[in-house]
This record gives C-alpha cells, structure tokens and sequence, in this order.
C-alpha cells in the first residue's frame, strides 16, 4: 500500500474526490455567472405561458428552459471539460502519489527529471490526451446554436 | 359556472406603488369582458392576478365560485393568451397546442381530438409541423390561441393579443376571436388599451385610469353616456371636443355660451338634464362628438341658436365623410382628466398655435367645405354632454 493512502479514505490527498471538490469550488461560481447571462434571454412570458398551461417549476426548467439554453449548457461542460483535464498546478499539489496522478501531472513527470527525459513518450502521450478534448468538440458542436428561442415572442 | 368576481382587489408594490385600487368586477359566465384604459392604468397587472401571476395585496378573487387568492394557476383552469405569443420554439405547432394537456397526462385520442378541433377552428391545419420561427404573426397569434381554446377551460384571459399586428390583420383577427369566444361560450377577460377594440369585441367594457375602475356598461352606454371626462374623452374616435362654456338662462330656456357663440338647449334637453339648471352663471364643460356637428349648408331648418361659426383650418376627405377641422375662442378644458387624455394620445409636447380650442367635426361628404372657408356650424344640441370643470362629472340629475 502506498505511503500516505488508507483504503476506506475517500477524501484527502491522492484522492479523485478532493480534487473534484477543489474545481467545483471554482468552477460553480465562474460557471454560473457565465450560464445566467444566457438563461437572461429567455423572455419570461415563456415561463408564465408554461404556468398557466399547467406545469410544475421543474416541468418548466426541465422541459422549457433547459432545452433553450442548451449552446451554453454545451460551452461550459466543453470549457469544464478542457479546464480540467489541463488542470495542472492543483493537481500537481495534491496529488504527490504516482498511482493517484492524473494525465497531466503525469505527462509533466516524464520530462521533468534530470537525465532520462523520455520525450518520444511525452508526445505521443500529449497527442493521446487531446483525443478526449476533440472527440467531445465533435459531439457538442451541433448543441453550440443561435437563434433557437427565435419564435417564442415577439420581436 | 364560471363567473369571475373581483371584490375590491387591491395590488400594492413593495415601492408603494398602487397599481389597483379597490376593484370590484363581476364577469358573468360567457360574457366577453373587455378591460380598456390608457397605458399604466393596471388593467394589465388585473389581469395578471386573476392569471395568478401576480399575488393579490388585499380582496377577494373568484372564479367559478372558488376563492383563488392563494391557488396557484395551474388549478384555477385558465388559459391565457399573451401579448408577445410566448410559443415555446423548440417546440412544433402541433406540440405547442397540446402542451398543457400532454402535462395532465390526458388520454392520448382525447389530446388528438381537441387539438384537432382547435386546428379546424383556427385554420392551423397545413402549419402543424411548423416550429414558430417559420410562422408569420397572425399564425403564431393563432397558435397561441389554439394553445388556450384545446385546455377547454373555465375562463380565457387575453392581454393585449392584437397590439403587435398590423391593421389589417387586427381588423381580421378582432372579428375571429369574437367568433371564438361566441362558438365556444367561455367567460373571457380581455385586456386591451384601444378603444376600438373594446367597442367592437365586448359585451360589456370597464374602463381603468390610474388603477382606478371608471365605468363598466355595454359600450353604446358607455359611448353615449360618459360619467367623467376621462369617459368622454377616452371613448370614441376622433376624440369629443371640449372647451369650457358658461350656462345662462333666457327667459325659460337654457343656453349655453360657447366663446362668441350661444347655443339654446330644447327645453326636452334642459328636461333631462335638471342638474344643468343649477349651473346657470357658471362655468361648464361642455363636451361635442364630431359626428353631432354638421355643415349648416346640409342643413334645412337649423335654428340660429344651434349653429356656431368658425373658420375651417384643415379637411381630410375619408370617402366616407370629410372631417374638418376648426378652432372655437372658447377655452380649453384643463383638468387632471384631460391632461391623463393628452398623455394617453401622446399628445402632451404637441404645440397649439391659436388661442381658443381647436375642434374636429365629421361632415357629411357631400359638403363642400374647404380649408379657409367661414362656415357655420350646425350643433345637435340633443346631443351635448355636460361636465362640471372642477369635478369632472358628467351633469345630469
């Protein structure tokens, strides 16, 4: 067992919870801030039709507004995920155990020593860690929309 | 059934601001209610509580005998068209019109059924497919209002849902949510600020100022027999002339005195009105439609104490009658009132060039009047309304 891990600890250095914690720290405040820009946009008539049509709160969230504001649900998880996945400093704090490390505290390590820098196998890696960052641009592209609330009212 | 009954609804903002006061509106079930006033007047915000979108401050609200103050609105059986459509666009015609039966989780066949009427009724057939942003706005606004006809509910309340289309399309659609409401039979609210709209639609009109309700009646009542200036002024188009007057007595008739002019009232007139009498000497407002004047030409047999003489400043031949206009050396009728009516008509910064009132009269199109012509006036003294330049109340008894 690796010096400094208990196995019923689940939080803590070189976990994956503490630093799931740490970016949801960041990123909730900055994430909403930037989403309620976008949720601004929907004319509140939509909200009060739906009311009066019958639908609880969470009907109209889940079935009126969410669907509305899917290019901006689209760019934060995309930026999230980006973010994340490049995350280095934190990472590189908390994580000082090599079976705990993540892609990019790990990619770091095989050029960061003194001698036996092994850059064959850091490209190769950085060119793997960008397949998950493109391969989820592809998916999220046709979400990344204008204009879907043009329609609802007047104007 | 399903009347609504407004007992003195009050709405006050946190602000301070008093938006209705004391309202007391009782809509029988299928009556066409129409709600009319100028901007700002809190028809709307009326409306909006009995939508349940805005709380009630104080009073009592019903509809089909329940007390709703605390319901929410998806359990008090409304259905609402709004002003700005509110379509949801990511959904199609076909999915926006059955939205609120779908989240009832009605039987399916029903849903199809009554989405299908309310398609036939308002023409939507070849559209059902469509998403919103591919529909024009007399489309969307029928969208909408087949949205609220397939709920099949206790009352329909509409804001304003013909001031974002153009003239002809309004004209139309005025005529085909009438023919809605009537086939169907429901008790509708209906907010609007044009007057027009209000006399054509309603079986009965309330007029609204300053949160205020004025009077409520069938419209040719309210057209015919305003009870404060703001009625007089606010319905009819073009607006009555006013311009302040003094009632004197000759001999045992009324008269009255309009800048150079006296017009004699019909003793059946004075009859009517007993009030008039205890004005004599004083100051009244005097209020005349435009279509009560007329070309003294046109005119066989016009007494010479109902005519006034005046200089035509302008004509605008409509075909149909040629409306001119002419300025009395009366003065003005200044009063709250009315300065609420210029406000309304956007007319406050307008500048007046001539001293006196100007006035407009509709004369039958065979007149031959033209702009700088010295013309006189005939008056249908019948026809005059009274008001008392403090109050603003009609004078009748």
């Amino acid at each position: 067992m690796p010096a400094g891990a208990c196995p019923t600890r689940s939080i803590g250095f070189n976990t994956p919870w503490a630093l799931i914690i740490l970016y949801l720290g960041g990123a909730l405040g900055v994430n909403t801030w930037l989403m309620k820009g976008f949720f601004d946009t929907i004319p509140k008539d939509l909200d009060e039709s739906a009311k009066v049509d019958g639908a609880t709160h969470a009907q109209i969230f889940f079935g009126i507004i969410l669907p509305l504001v899917a290019p901006i649900l689209a760019v934060t998880g995309l930026l999230g995920f980006i973010g994340t996945i490049n995350e280095f400093m934190i990472a590189n704090v908390f994580l000082t155990d090599p079976d705990s490390k993540t892609l990019a505290v790990g990619l770091y390590g095989l050029v960061s020593g003194e001698r036996n820098n092994n850059f064959g196998m850091f490209a190769a890696g950085s060119l793997l860690a960008a397949i998950p960052t493109v391969a989820l641009f592809q998916f999220l592209q046709r979400y990344i929309v204008g204009g879907l609330t043009a329609g609802a009212v007047k104007g | 059934m399903a009347e609504v009954v407004l007992d003195k609804i009050n709405k006050q903002y946190e602000n301070g601001f008093h938006a209705v006061k004391d309202l007391d509106l009782d809509i029988a079930d299928g009556e066409f209610l129409v709600l009319v006033g100028p901007s700002g007047c809190g028809k709307t915000t009326a409306l909006r509580m009995v939508a349940g979108l805005e709380d009630i401050s104080s009073g009592t609200m019903r509809i089909g005998g329940r007390v709703v103050n605390t319901m929410s609105s998806r359990d008090r059986d409304i259905a609402m068209v709004f002003q700005s459509y509110a379509l949801y666009p990511h959904m199609s015609v076909a999915d926006n019109i059955s939205y609120g039966l779908r989240l009832r989780r009605m039987d399916k066949a029903e849903i199809d059924r009554r989405a299908k009427r309310a398609a036939d009724m308002l023409e939507l057939g070849p559209l059902l497919d469509r998403k919103p942003k591919q529909l024009s706005g007399g489309q969307r606004q029928r969208v909408a209002m087949g949205r609220a006809i397939v709920r099949e509910p206790q009352v329909f309340l509409m804001d304003e849902p013909l001031s974002n289309l153009d003239a002809k399309l309004r004209v139309q659609m005025r005529s085909e949510i009438a023919q809605v409401q009537h086939d169907l039979n429901v008790t509708t609210m209906y907010v609007t600020h044009d007057q027009v709209e209000a006399m054509t639609m309603g079986d009965r009109v309330a007029v609204m100022k300053a949160g205020v309700l004025q009077q409520i009646g069938d419209p040719q009542h309210l057209y015919d027999n305003p009870d404060n200036i703001f009625m007089a002024g606010f319905i009819g188009s073009p607006p009555m002339n006013m311009a302040l007057g003094r009632v004197e007595r000759q001999g045992d008739d009324l008269t009255v005195r309009l800048g150079g002019a006296r017009l004699t009232l019909a003793p059946a007139v004075a009859a009517d009105r007993p009030g008039l009498a205890s004005y004599v000497g004083r100051g009244v407002a005097v209020g005349i439609r435009s279509e009560d004047m007329e070309d003294a030409r046109l005119v066989r047999d016009a007494p010479a104490e109902s005519r006034l003489r005046a200089v035509i400043t302008l004509t605008e031949a409509l075909g149909s009658a040629i409306v001119v206009h002419f300025s009395i050396d009366a003065s003005k009728v200044v009063t709250q009132d009315t300065k609420e009516l210029e406000r309304d008509a956007h007319a406050e910064d307008v500048p007046h060039h001539d001293t006196g009132t100007p006035f407009v009269a509709s004369f039958a199109p065979r007149s031959r009047v033209r702009t700088g012509d010295d013309v006189e006036v005939v008056v249908d003294t019948e026809r005059m309304h009274f008001f008392d330049p403090d109050t603003g109340l009609a004078i009748r008894a």
